[in-house]
């Protein structure tokens, strides 16, 4: 494989971050607070690098798929990317020039761990992404943690967070990813415990590491499955070998792939990787087939570490509690990039799903998105109902994913990183006026705040998917897509229903928060007296994510009639031919979309805006369990403590009690007898072993002495020395060879 | 019979002298500074400021010599056909060959950081003539790589010597200093004098000089493989032996070695340690495998007579010594000189590795990645002793108590190095010693089984070595601070301690990166050169050893002459 130098820009633009975060653990002492700039700076870099490298790669940035979509068999170009090979490990392969030829005997086959790092139009995007934002947000922290005693260390972690984020996109290595995976894993602990001082937080910190855990340990199964059947860790290579138009079809018409393609034995065929046969001529090879099975089972266990890492039901009850962090820490981490690493990791493994899997995703998805909106229709912390929101928009994303709307999904992540990382920034100003979470004493801080207020709303438009905002489009490609799925698939209608219904929850509860918080007059005037705007340091970087909210979904033509700019970027490194959606259908979908974001937004409006007509108090009355239930998101925490914490804690328990009556007396009993005799042998120890260990000590000092006793130092000794042990070694060596 | 060498007196062509231009160089610089002392600054400026523009003149010399010698290596700068080792240098008594190429990158790259770390502090009033001398010894250091001949080696390794007897004496003031250069001179001129003989026996067995005619000339006149039998050929071995032991601090050829190592200003002290063991190393595997590689071991069992035993035995036993005397002493410097002593043995057990093992370039090239990294390992704690002499006034192990707290990066350095030097993973410590003991097990036939005692023996004495090792860590790291420590560190030795340690480090990651260049000097290494036309000519015996490694003697099956020949008996 060629190396491209592009390669080198992103290679720094990850290790720049990695720098910072050395330094600061290094000379936090001597930096003090200038680790805050110098980690600033440092994503500033990576920034300036990935937009160079974007702009470098715009000229390749040309759908590949969009014509041929349609001449199936055709063999599929593979998205073009800049890649290069490091060799990590090689242990074994090391064959001196000119002796390669000949064979060790007995040789085992080298372990090669090659770290591999490609950049495609997806990852190029996702880059200038992820590095615009984590400077925006290290920006806006500078002025936000000002008073924290922990101040360095904070950005210490934001700076290894940026490096393993950015890695983890860099890296076409599934060794890699995994790590940096559970690198960005830890940056999360740490940031969500980082008031540790107060217990929730750390309970918070531990839960989403636990949970996050149990993903994982279906990632590596998945991890390992893929190695044993395809022996590579190179996500491309994986992904070229099942590059086969045929299986992808197979897999969008929700069937197993034909004899064609792979045997009726369940095998699937690896399509660029022939064994060659030893022994025979050049050209003979036999094909390579994967077990179809082994292909579900690693498709099910990367999307397990997925779950974990997105919070999609039932795994999403970390996120939540997550924001326990402090907020720039849940805008970056918990809202725009570390969760949608996960939707990320599916869209790269894409070609390895088989449709049981993507259904499974889709349906997860849609669970997850239904679960996350009603949910947060009932909080009244604002920061929780963001959070949900999160899990909501993120199983959208999943949704879309699943249904093979591959650059929808994507998009959307686009989209949502930028308008919910303004929606988590908006409330850190919010919380830096008023210091509470509750909006129930909140209200009428539109004047008070006018630009928070102003660019919040201009993120709550996006997210509800009002048109002609960024989500507007994100979310009708994806709803485009779902349709067209359950029009190729009448009995997946369900997924339609429930992201309709998703959509229209949204877009109530996202300006029901608005409305709250900034609309009407204050409920509690003791806390709007002290409200007061932001610093402009915290104003700014919520200003350019409006903009960026605004327009990141924008078409050339700016009305839905293309296919809206980013998202055709995205569609440049789509895998394979993933699902065409027809115009009538984006069309209709577009109807849906206006009409239910618009129906949300006039119900909010009716209940919670200064022209409300009814009173939610008397609703919230007579719906009152339904919205217990809700509130406590569904009663899945509760009921995860009771099926598997408080289980496992009763085991622990009586474990704990079995060891303490049980165990410990036996051991107690056994002790005082092993004492009766151990006495018997410390006493041999203290003569006999020690004794030895010493004489060993003691023999091996006095030989040293000995042989310094020879060291006189004097030079007539040496030469004597040098005599006789030449002579010795002349007779000795003239008796042995005779 | 013997006859004349016959040496043509071809005058060498410009390449000839450009590959030579690094050494040329610093020949040239020895002078140049040498001058610069005398006509120049010499009573007119103070002995720091002198020391001072003289130190950092040497630096750029030794800097240019590095360069000159890394832009040889670079791709292009020579064909590879010239590099390749058919081509005879200087009339054959000089090869350059990738190895020379690339083992006078190292040594220089020694004497650059030995360079630095003598301008630390001035212990001696002749500067010009210490620099100077530090030059000259680097040319017969390098020479003495590249040499292909046996007066050519001679003459190289005098020149290392004798260069450096001066450097040993030169620390003014010191008594120590004096009297430790005149044992070094003494018994030095010993042992060279033993090892002339020997070389004079050798010339006499077979009539030529040129390390390859050697070679050839053994392995045509050969009746047994190995020394069995020949007691001629046991006594040249054995006195060029003696030659090799004292300059690597074998036993029992050791003794100078912790005086000289403990009175010699504390740069010349990691010089002598780093350049001229590693130049020796190279010499001792070129002559054992070039020249006397029929004298090596009998097919088949390697408990026969040859260097291979009689190497094997005089490494178990340097270990030993080495470092149980390391055990008990306080003073570092000597602890460093017996632990030297030591690592001498694990190198001769790489070469008796080179002598058995079935793969003899990987062999050659974890002995040569175990010199690289045991010379860096070497000059960072040195200059921790450079240190000590200089800043607290004495070189005890105590005196570094509590140097972990006081200054934590130069410590955590030294922590690195010894741990290295303990053979701790994942430093290159560690894979040197791995590769080549993995290698002297590696030998082909039964001799697996016959010299797992000397590994069994390396790896004890690895253990033991710990303890004194460790001792000092304690010292960094668990003792409270002296009042004396820590009050300045000069650059220089803070400079050569990083290097060796990230140099430590990273080695130890990825020794790939070294042991690949290396491995494939260890073939140029183990190449001879064409037979010359006009040296001895070569029979139609059918040994062509050019240009291919040469085969293990105890894997080849070559047909022997039954006919008696002049060395037997």
């Amino acid at each position: 494989m060629t190396s491209h130098w592009q390669v080198w820009l992103y290679v720094a633009a990850v290790f720049i971050p990695l720098v910072a975060f050395a330094t600061g653990v290094l000379f936090r002492r001597w930096l003090r607070s200038w680790i805050a700039w110098i980690a600033t700076g440092a994503i500033f870099c990576s920034f300036l690098l990935s937009l160079i490298g974007f702009l470098g790669f715009i000229p390749h940035l040309k759908s590949s798929h969009g014509e041929s979509s349609q001449s199936d068999h055709a063999q599929v170009a593979i998205p073009f990317a800049w890649t290069a090979d490091f060799e990590w490990l090689d242990i074994g392969s090391r064959l001196l020039p000119g002796l390669e030829s000949e064979p060790v005997k007995g040789s085992l086959p080298a372990l090669r761990i090659p770290v591999s790092i490609r950049i495609d139009a997806l990852t190029v995007v996702l880059f200038v992404m992820v590095s615009l934002i984590a400077t925006l947000i290290h920006f806006y922290s500078i002025a936000y943690m000002a008073e924290d005693p922990r101040y360095s260390w904070f950005f210490t972690y934001l700076s290894l967070f940026c490096f393993s984020m950015l890695a983890l996109l860099a890296s076409d290595s599934l060794f890699l990813v995994f790590m940096t995976w559970e690198l960005v894993g830890i940056c999360s602990y740490l940031l969500i415990g980082f008031w540790y001082e107060e217990k929730t937080n750390v309970q918070a910190a531990n839960k989403a590491f636990i949970v996050n855990r149990i993903g994982d340990f279906g990632f590596l199964i998945g991890l390992g499955v893929l190695w044993t059947s395809f022996g590579t860790f190179s996500i491309s290579e994986i992904n070229r070998e099942l590059a086969d138009p045929g299986l992808r079809d197979a897999h969008l018409r929700l069937t197993r792939p034909t004899a064609t393609h792979g045997d009726p034995g369940g095998l699937v065929r690896l399509s660029s990787r022939d064994q060659v046969v030893e022994g025979a001529g050049p050209g003979t090879t036999i094909p390579l087939f994967v077990s179809y099975s082994a292909l579900v089972v690693a498709g099910l266990g990367i999307f397990a570490g997925c779950m974990g890492k997105s919070a999609q039901f039932p795994l999403h009850v970390w996120l939540p509690d997550a924001m326990a962090g402090p907020t720039p820490v849940s805008a970056l981490i918990h809202a725009a990039t570390m969760v949608a690493a996960g939707v990320y990791l599916v869209g790269r493994f894409f070609p390895l799903f088989t449709h049981e899997v993507l259904l499974f995703i889709a349906y997860i998805g849609a669970i997850s998105l239904v679960i996350g909106a009603t949910v947060a229709v009932v909080q009244t912390d604002y920061k929780r109902l963001l959070a949900f929101s999160t899990v909501s928009q993120l199983g959208f994303m999943m949704l879309g994913l699943g249904v093979g709307g591959w650059s929808a999904g994507l998009f959307h992540l686009v989209t949502h990183a930028f308008f919910k990382s303004l929606l988590f920034l908006g409330a850190g100003n919010v919380f830096h006026a008023v210091h509470t979470f509750e909006m129930a004493s909140l209200g009428g801080l539109r004047t008070r705040m006018p630009v928070t207020a102003r660019m919040m709303l201009v993120a709550t438009l996006a997210s509800a998917g009002i048109p002609f905002f960024s989500g507007f489009y994100s979310k009708d490609a994806v709803l485009a897509s779902v349709l067209q799925f359950a029009e190729f698939h009448p009995g997946h209608t369900i997924l339609v229903v429930l992201p309709l219904l998703g959509s229209f929850l949204t877009a109530f509860y996202i300006f029901r928060m608005w409305f709250l918080i900034f609309d009407g007059e204050p409920r509690s005037e003791q806390i709007a007296v002290h409200a007061h705007e932001a610093p402009r340091v915290m104003t700014l970087p919520i200003t350019i994510l409006a903009i960026f909210a605004l327009v990141v979904g924008y078409p050339w033509t700016i009305l839905p009639l293309a296919t809206p700019v980013v998202e055709a970027w995205i569609e440049a490194a789509e895998p394979l031919a993933a699902m065409r959606v027809s115009a009538g259908v984006r069309w209709t979908a577009i109807g849906f979309s206006v009409l239910i974001s618009l129906a949300g937004t006039v119900a909010a409006t009716l209940f919670y805006s200064r022209f409300k007509l009814f009173s939610t108090r008397s609703i919230l009355s007579d719906l009152k369990p339904l919205r217990t239930f809700l509130f406590n998101g569904w009663f899945l925490d509760r009921l995860y403590r009771l099926v598997f914490v408080l289980p496992v804690l009763g085991v622990a328990r009586g474990v704990g009690r079995f060891d303490h009556h049980g165990l410990d007396r036996l051991v107690n009993e056994t002790a005082r007898t092993t004492r009766g005799i151990s006495k018997l042998g410390d006493a041999f120890d203290r003569y006999v072993v020690d004794g030895l260990a010493r004489g060993i000590g003691w023999t091996l000092y006095g030989l040293g002495w000995l042989g310094r006793l020879i060291q006189t130092g004097q030079i007539r000794t040496y030469v004597t020395l040098l005599s006789v042990a030449m002579l010795g070694l002349f007779v000795a060596v003239y008796f042995w060879i005779r | 019979m013997p006859t004349v060498p016959v040496i043509p007196s071809v005058w060498p062509s410009s390449s000839e002298w450009f590959f030579l231009s690094p050494v040329l160089l610093m020949a040239f610089w020895g002078v140049l500074v040498l001058m610069l002392d005398v006509l120049v600054l010499r009573n007119r400026t103070l002995l720091s400021t002198r020391a001072k523009w003289l130190g950092l003149t040497s630096l750029v010399g030794a800097l240019a010599a590095l360069g000159l010698a890394v832009g040889l290596l670079w791709p292009g700068v020579l064909a590879t056909d010239v590099l390749s080792a058919n081509e005879e240098f200087f009339n054959g008594t000089i090869a350059f060959d990738a190895a020379s190429a690339l083992l006078q990158v190292v040594g220089i790259g020694f004497l650059v950081l030995v360079i630095g770390l003598s301008m630390t502090w001035v212990f001696t009033n002749e500067q010009g003539e210490y620099y100077a001398l530090l030059f000259w010894s680097a040319v017969g250091m390098i020479l003495m790589i590249e040499a292909e001949e046996f007066m050519t080696l001679f003459v190289a390794l005098e020149t290392m010597t004798i260069s450096i007897y001066i450097l040993t004496g030169l620390e003014t003031g010191s008594k120590r200093s004096s009297e430790a250069a005149l044992k070094y001179l003494i018994y030095g001129s010993a042992a060279s004098a033993l090892f002339l003989f020997g070389l004079s026996w050798v010339y006499g067995l077979t009539g030529t000089t040129r390390l390859a005619a050697v070679g050839r000339a053994l392995v045509e006149s050969r009746t047994v493989e190995g020394i069995g039998g020949q007691w001629t050929s046991g006594l040249a071995l054995l006195l060029v032996l003696a030659g090799f032991g004292f300059k690597v601090a074998s036993v029992p050829f050791h003794q100078w070695t912790p005086d000289v190592y403990e009175g010699a200003p504390a740069p010349v002290t990691a010089w002598i340690a780093s350049g001229s063991k590693f130049a020796s190393f190279i010499a001792m595997i070129k002559v054992l495998m070039l020249a006397l590689g029929t004298w090596s071991v009998d097919t088949g069992h390697l408990q026969s007579p040859g260097w291979v035993v009689i190497l094997s035995i005089l490494a178990a036993v340097s270990m030993t010594y080495g470092n149980l005397a390391a055990l008990g002493q306080q003073n570092f410097k000597r602890m460093l000189a017996y632990s030297s002593i030591a690592h001498s043995g694990y190198l001769l057990v790489g070469v008796v590795a080179i002598g058995v093992s079935s793969q003899r370039t990987e062999a050659t090239g974890a002995v040569l990645y175990y010199l690289c990294t045991y010379g860096l390992a070497t000059l960072g704690t040195f200059a921790v002793a450079a240190w000590l002499a200089h800043d607290v006034g004495s070189d005890q192990i105590d005196d570094l108590n509590g140097l972990g707290f006081r200054r934590p990066v130069p410590a955590f350095c030294l922590a690195i190095l010894l741990l290295s030097l303990i053979g701790v993973p994942p430093l290159a410590g560690f894979f040197g010693k791995m590769l080549m003991f993995m290698e002297a097990l590696n030998a082909g036939g039964n001799g697996g089984i016959a010299l797992t005692w000397l590994v069994v023996v390396a790896l004890l004495n690895s253990v033991v070595s710990a303890f004194y090792y460790v001792r000092v860590l304690k010292a960094l790291y668990l003792r409270q601070p002296g009042p004396a420590i820590g009050k300045s560190f000069p650059s220089g030795v803070i400079w050569t301690l990083v290097i060796a340690a990230v140099a430590t480090v990273g080695f130890g990651l990825n020794p790939t990166a070294l042991l690949d260049p290396l491995g494939g000097a260890g073939i140029s290494l183990l190449t001879s050169p064409e037979p010359a036309s006009s040296g001895r000519p070569v029979d139609s015996n059918g040994i062509t050893q050019s240009a291919t490694v040469p085969e293990n003697p105890a894997q080849t099956q070559v047909p022997v002459a039954p006919a008696p020949s002049a060395s037997a008996r």
